[in-house]
């Protein structure tokens, strides 16, 4: 097992230093800097003495350099436009991302999981494929399309759930605990909504394969043989044997999930990475957007290898392996 | 100088629910101190504020919270008068007296004001403003407007003296109306170097008309006015910058009245606001000046440019361009056309100016005049040289990119064959520094100060790597006569060498100048702005008034503005 974790650690180090070359070198591909258009006042050698402090002034590789040697020291640089360190920003921003995809995916699994099972116990029949139309149908959906219909359904035509941002910004601040907390919940409602709608339709078709799958078992035909009620075979025998393959898909869906967010982020002016990461291509803000991809890439191994470890713990077979 | 704040366009439909909606923006929310109806206004922008000390900030966000957090010593007048201190309005200065070789200034800071922990405000706080603003380390962008400025004294605790090196018809302006005065008390401690790290960047106190409260990143900056303002509590009790992740999202917000007010409407927001009868439009003065650019220079600055370089040739291409006709076509017919690099708002503007003509049949005869051959394919040769550039176009404007297709036919008529090459503006910016372009469609703000021409257009500006004169253009010339105005005392005077100096400029042609871009604000109806400036909208923030009877006033306001 701890073999297993060191090997899976040491691949997703590989993988996170990769993707951190790889966008290095394609952001200083762009043309521009940080400073390329600030303010028109400020003078020339104020502007070239702040390029020699960001190691802006120097060839590709020595920039590199210097990036590999502030991470290496623990620091992850200063965000130029933000005019602040970039851990603070980091500080502020992530969990925000962490708190919709948490509930995103959670919520996912729970309509996944549900409807892989509904479809697997009618299989043929109207709730099975009926489910399975609409859920292809949002599955096929661009995510920021999806996210700019549910603004345009809430704005619009019923007006009863917040459209962007985190809180109330009038009234917020007078508000109790409580009241804090639901208006929060509120304004989190429509870009998880997006996320789940977007992600739930592939976990309910796996769900429903590996339903399938076990249904089609012996212990199962030996159980409804011996006049176990469907729904005890679906709850004891099926669901719980057939859970095992969705926690792989727990992995895969992070990668896509973190993706869908930074745009439904966008689109709900959500203040998380996705907005963070978005402003600062726009800027040129090398320290933050590097910052931005190591920790997209670093929970997307960590999802990875949790995925990887908890499947193993659930089959000795992948252990011995 | 037109001027128009109250230019309120005609609202139709009505969309109950919506105007609920943005009636709760405007909540009555008992956050007042004493006020029968507490109000908020809420502003809603597309980005975030980067830092709010003054001298540090570059967003436009931090600019409209620091103009209520931080005072000026003087303020100019709403039509931004910027010759002398004519018109000037105390701030934190109560008064003022120049020195009779007007090589100093002596300014009498109001007793009463104070900062919002109490201290109140002193001579050494206006003293190391002034070294903060000066400072490279710092880097503000106030640098080359405080160059004239040699120091800053204290004649005793209330009276800081300015003294210049040279005299300049708008000294008065650089000093005393740019530097918002910072608490020396809570800063000059901090070495300038850190300052940009400080705390106080992000938990401010100021002597301005509100206090901060809190800064939300990415979501919110809450301002609240001050009871103990030492000219007055400011009308509206919460400020609110309500931030999005993008222009949209934040057109969304006033539409669906999570904010009441946009300070800058796209031509494509208009209709949407027009149709909501709870919003209206209003109209400001407009520094944003659209121009084409051409490159004087070789690529990568090497050499002269093959086409640009000849001046005849660039007075060629802005007579094959129907300016009128494409800006009407993109905007409508009220829009100003731009008449050089300056806007009809600059107190140096010139309405006669006389400007190159359309006349395609003109620019043909000047093309062949300068050897420019037609081929078989349309485009003009000169010797092994094609008529031929691409110009660079900011793919987030569609107004920009539409109008840009417009003029590749014009040109196509007379010969000359542009392609259009879409790029972001950060990429725009880069390759316009480093010379990498032939043409550029471009745009400024022009702040109000006539001399800041020389920024743009100056043979200085052109010679300095990094510095904004981008095209190259030169011409001595030009260069004289603008020094020429600066130097004098005489306005008249100064006024009227502007005027050759644009002449000149004209007739150069190192640019095709299109026209000033419309600056529209949406809000809504139960908003009443007080005179919103070119180039800060939000200078008189502490006069806006939001009324009490919605439908009433949304009425008046309609019919005030009806067009």
């Amino acid at each position: 097992m701890r073999r297993l974790l060191a090997r899976r650690l040491l691949q997703g180090l590989a993988v996170v230093w990769l993707v951190g070359t790889l966008t290095f070198t394609l952001l200083h591909l762009a043309p521009g800097d940080a400073f390329s258009y600030h303010d028109r006042h400020i003078p020339a050698d104020v502007i070239e003495r702040w390029r020699h402090i960001y190691c802006l002034d120097r060839p590709l590789v020595a920039q590199y350099g210097c990036y590999l040697r502030s991470m290496a020291s623990g620091n992850l640089g200063y965000s130029i436009s933000q005019q602040r360190p970039v851990l603070d920003i980091l500080i502020d921003y992530v969990p925000r991302t962490i708190e919709l995809m948490f509930f995103s995916l959670l919520l996912s699994f729970v309509a996944g999981i549900g409807l892989g099972v509904l479809e697997a116990r009618h299989r043929g029949g109207f709730p099975d494929w009926g489910s399975r139309a609409i859920a292809l149908f949002f599955y096929s959906m661009p995510d920021f399309w999806l996210a700019l219909m549910l603004v345009l359904l809430f704005a619009y035509w019923v007006p009863i759930l917040p459209i962007s941002g985190m809180e109330d910004v009038i009234n917020g601040p007078s508000f109790s605990g409580w009241q804090r907390l639901v208006d929060h919940a509120r304004h989190l409602v429509l870009p998880v909504i997006s996320l789940v709608l977007l992600t739930c339709a592939a976990i309910a078709r796996f769900q429903r394969a590996a339903m399938l799958d076990v249904m089609r078992m012996e212990f199962v035909v030996t159980a409804r043989a011996k006049g176990v009620s469907e729904n005890v075979i679906s709850r004891h025998h099926v669901l719980r044997n057939a859970l095992l393959p969705i926690i792989t898909v727990a992995g895969l869906t992070l990668p896509s999930l973190l993706g869908g967010a930074v745009l439904v982020e966008l689109v709900f002016s959500w203040p998380g990475m996705g907005y963070i990461t978005a402003a600062a291509i726009g800027n040129r803000d090398y320290a933050l957007v590097m910052a931005s991809v190591l920790v997209s890439s670093v929970l997307v191994v960590l999802g990875n290898v949790a995925a990887d470890l908890l499947y193993a713990l659930a089959d000795p077979r992948v252990r011995a392996a | 100088m037109p001027y128009f704040p109250d230019n309120h366009m005609r609202l139709s439909r009505r969309v109950p629910a919506l105007c609920a909606l943005a009636l709760s923006a405007c909540s009555h929310d008992g956050t007042s101190s004493g006020a029968k109806h507490p109000t908020t206004l809420v502003f809603t922008q597309p980005s975030d504020a980067d830092n709010l000390v003054p001298a540090l900030s570059t967003s436009e966000i931090a600019a409209q919270v620091d103009a209520m957090l931080f005072e000026k010593l003087a303020e100019i007048n709403d039509s931004m008068n910027v010759i002398g201190d004519a018109g000037a309005r105390p701030s934190l200065a109560d008064s003022w007296t120049w020195a009779p070789d007007s090589l100093s200034i002596a300014f009498h800071l109001d007793p009463k004001a104070h900062w919002s922990d109490g201290v109140p405000v002193r001579a050494p706080d206006v003293l190391y403003s002034f070294r903060v603003n000066k400072s490279k380390v710092v880097g503000s962008s106030l640098i080359p407007l405080l160059a004239d400025v040699d120091s800053v004294t204290a004649r005793d605790s209330v009276t800081p003296v300015i003294w210049f090196r040279a005299r300049s018809l708008e000294q008065f302006y650089n000093a005393a109306t740019q530097v918002r005065v910072l608490p020396a008390h809570l800063m000059a401690s901090t070495a300038d170097s850190a300052l940009q790290s400080t705390p106080y960047g992000r938990n401010p106190v100021g002597s301005g008309p509100y206090k901060f409260v809190r800064w939300v990143s990415g979501s919110t900056i809450e301002l609240v006015a001050d009871s103990t303002f030492h000219r007055g509590r400011p009308k509206i009790d919460r400020l609110i910058w309500s931030i999005t992740t993008n222009a949209d999202a934040a057109m969304l917000r006033l539409l669906s009245g999570e904010a009441n007010f946009l300070d800058k409407l796209r031509k494509q927001d208009v209709d949407q606001v027009a149709k909501h009868p709870e919003l209206k439009i209003v109209g400001y003065p407009s520094m944003l000046a659209y121009y084409v650019l051409f490159n004087e220079r070789g690529r990568k600055g090497v050499g002269q440019h093959p086409i640009f370089a000849d001046r005849e040739v660039r007075r060629a291409l802005s007579m094959a361009v129907d300016r009128r006709g494409a800006v009407t076509t993109v905007y409508d017919a009220k829009t100003p056309l731009l008449l050089g690099p300056y806007t009809s708002n600059l107190a140096s503007f010139d309405p006669n100016m006389i400007q190159l003509p359309y006349s395609p049949d003109s620019a043909i005869k000047l093309l062949e005049s300068r050897g420019w051959v037609l081929g078989k394919d349309g485009v003009r040769h000169k010797g092994g040289a094609s008529l031929e550039f691409p110009m660079l176009v900011p793919g987030s404007s569609s107004q920009r990119q539409q109008m840009a297709v417009m003029l590749q036919d014009m040109f196509k008529r007379v010969g000359a064959r542009m392609t259009i090459e879409h790029v972001d503006f950060p990429t725009q910016q880069a390759r316009k520094t480093a010379h990498d372009y032939d043409a550029a469609f471009d745009g400024m703000s022009l702040d109000p100060t006539p001399s800041g021409i020389r920024q743009e257009w100056s043979s200085t500006a052109a010679k300095a790597e990094g510095q904004s004169n981008t095209g190259h253009y030169m011409n001595p010339a030009f260069d004289a006569t603008i020094d020429s105005a600066v130097a004098t005392m005489d306005s008249k005077a100064a006024i009227a060498l502007y005027h050759r100096a644009y002449a000149i400029i004209a007739n150069d042609a190192p640019g095709i100048w299109l026209y000033e871009a419309p600056a529209l604000a949406g809000m809504s109806v139960i908003v009443h702005p007080a005179a919103m400036r070119g180039d800060m909208w939000w200078v008189n923030l502490a006069q806006w008034t939001i009324s009490d009877d919605a439908t009433k006033s949304g009425t008046v306001a309609v019919a005030a503005g009806a067009h």
